[in-house]
């Protein structure tokens, strides 16, 4: 059964009703972890409640949290900059070190906050349903694009520096005539970094990922290009959802509502919910 | 000196001088691993593209040996025909 549930699509579709009523549905079954990842939070908003980065009770068996996507970002430029200074000590001799803080505004820093923010959920769940409001769709692509760019560049660089460390091994038995085991630690971060991002793919990979799209030409056609990202990355277990559809014969077709009833609405769109429910079943 | 003797001689000497050659191609070859694994890390400063944020933050602080390696192969490129010749020992 999938239990990381990722909901995508174009600003303004209704992800983060969509998510919220599915969280609110699922939370009868399993506990329910509900995270908006989205800057532009309004998940509170939903819930008619403050939401932190904290996660929150919000009913019987359903936390949210609106995610500090800068908190992750601090978090991790802080770590980097106190790895730097251990390695280039002398310059806070002339006091050289705050251009460092240039780490802030490196080029897909979000991307790579959302990544933290997501592994550490992920590596703090229990047996939850883990739900995931996504940011509109260019960030949302970015997100999942970078874990596969990043895999490729380390798969590349490792095979290299792995050849380094052979050449330099063969040439101290040669030279010395022992060979000589260096601990090479770049190889050993960049074999970390591979773990890290080969155990969060394996997670992507077993995430089911909804696309919301509405009843009109331009949420559908952003949705159908959802789809192909997708797929380039291999993520094959997504579903498309219409949502504000009113004329809608397909279960997977959430009707118009004019109010946040959560319980009206699940009632009056049985056949969304269950289809919602069964296609969670792997 | 026996004929033996000498036949040894000269095949020890035979011996040091592939070794020797053999020695240099593999640290021509092992520099030059090192400058392209310099290049695609931080090639950035002259325009090549870098590797993803989370990469190149991870290792920075580990890449003092790398900005040297770049540092040289400058010196290096500036004479890149008496590079390559010197490498085939070619004077």
């Amino acid at each position: 059964m999938f239990k990381t549930i990722f909901f995508l699509g174009k600003g303004g579709v209704g992800k983060t009703t969509t998510s919220a009523l599915s969280s609110y549905f699922l939370s009868q079954f399993r506990p329910v972890e509900l995270y908006s990842l989205d800057q532009a939070h309004n998940l509170g908003d939903v819930f008619n409640l403050k939401l932190s980065d904290r996660p929150q009770q919000v009913r019987k068996n359903l936390m949210a949290a609106e995610v500090d996507l800068n908190f992750w970002q601090k978090k991790y430029i802080n770590n980097l900059k106190s790895s730097v200074k251990k390695s280039y000590a002398y310059l806070t001799a002339y006091n050289l070190m705050s251009y460092l803080d240039l780490f802030e505004y490196a080029p897909d820093i979000e991307e790579l906050a959302l990544i933290l923010a997501v592994n550490q959920i992920w590596s703090s769940a229990a047996d939850n349903f883990i739900i995931f409001d996504m940011p509109p769709t260019a960030l949302s692509i970015q997100f999942f694009k970078s874990v596969h760019r990043n895999l490729i560049w380390l798969d590349k660089l490792i095979s290299l520096r792995k050849k380094i460390k052979q050449k330099r091994e063969i040439l101290s038995q040669i030279q010395l005539g022992k060979k000589t085991i260096e601990t090479d630690k770049i190889l050993n971060k960049l074999l970390d970094l591979q773990q890290f991002y080969t155990n969060f793919n394996q997670n992507l990979q077993k995430s089911k990922l909804f696309i919301i799209q509405n009843p009109d030409k331009l949420s559908h056609l952003e949705a159908q290009r959802i789809i192909e990202s997708l797929k380039q990355l291999n993520l094959t277990n997504f579903s498309l959802i219409t949502n504000k559809a009113q004329n809608c014969q397909s279960p997977q077709c959430l009707k118009n509502f004019s109010d946040l009833d959560f319980d009206r609405i699940i009632s009056e769109n049985q056949d969304f919910f269950n289809w919602l429910r069964q296609s969670l079943e792997s | 000196m026996s004929i033996w003797q000498k036949i040894k001689d000269f095949w020890k000497n035979f011996d040091q001088f592939n070794r020797q050659n053999y020695v240099e191609m593999q640290q021509q070859e092992l520099a030059e691993l090192e400058t392209i694994f310099a290049l695609l890390t931080i090639g950035n400063f002259i325009g090549l593209p870098n590797p993803p944020s989370h990469v190149a933050l991870e290792i920075i602080s580990a890449l003092d040996k790398e900005f040297d390696i770049l540092v040289n192969s400058v010196e290096k490129s500036l004479d890149s025909t008496g590079y390559l010749l010197g490498i085939f020992d070619i004077d």
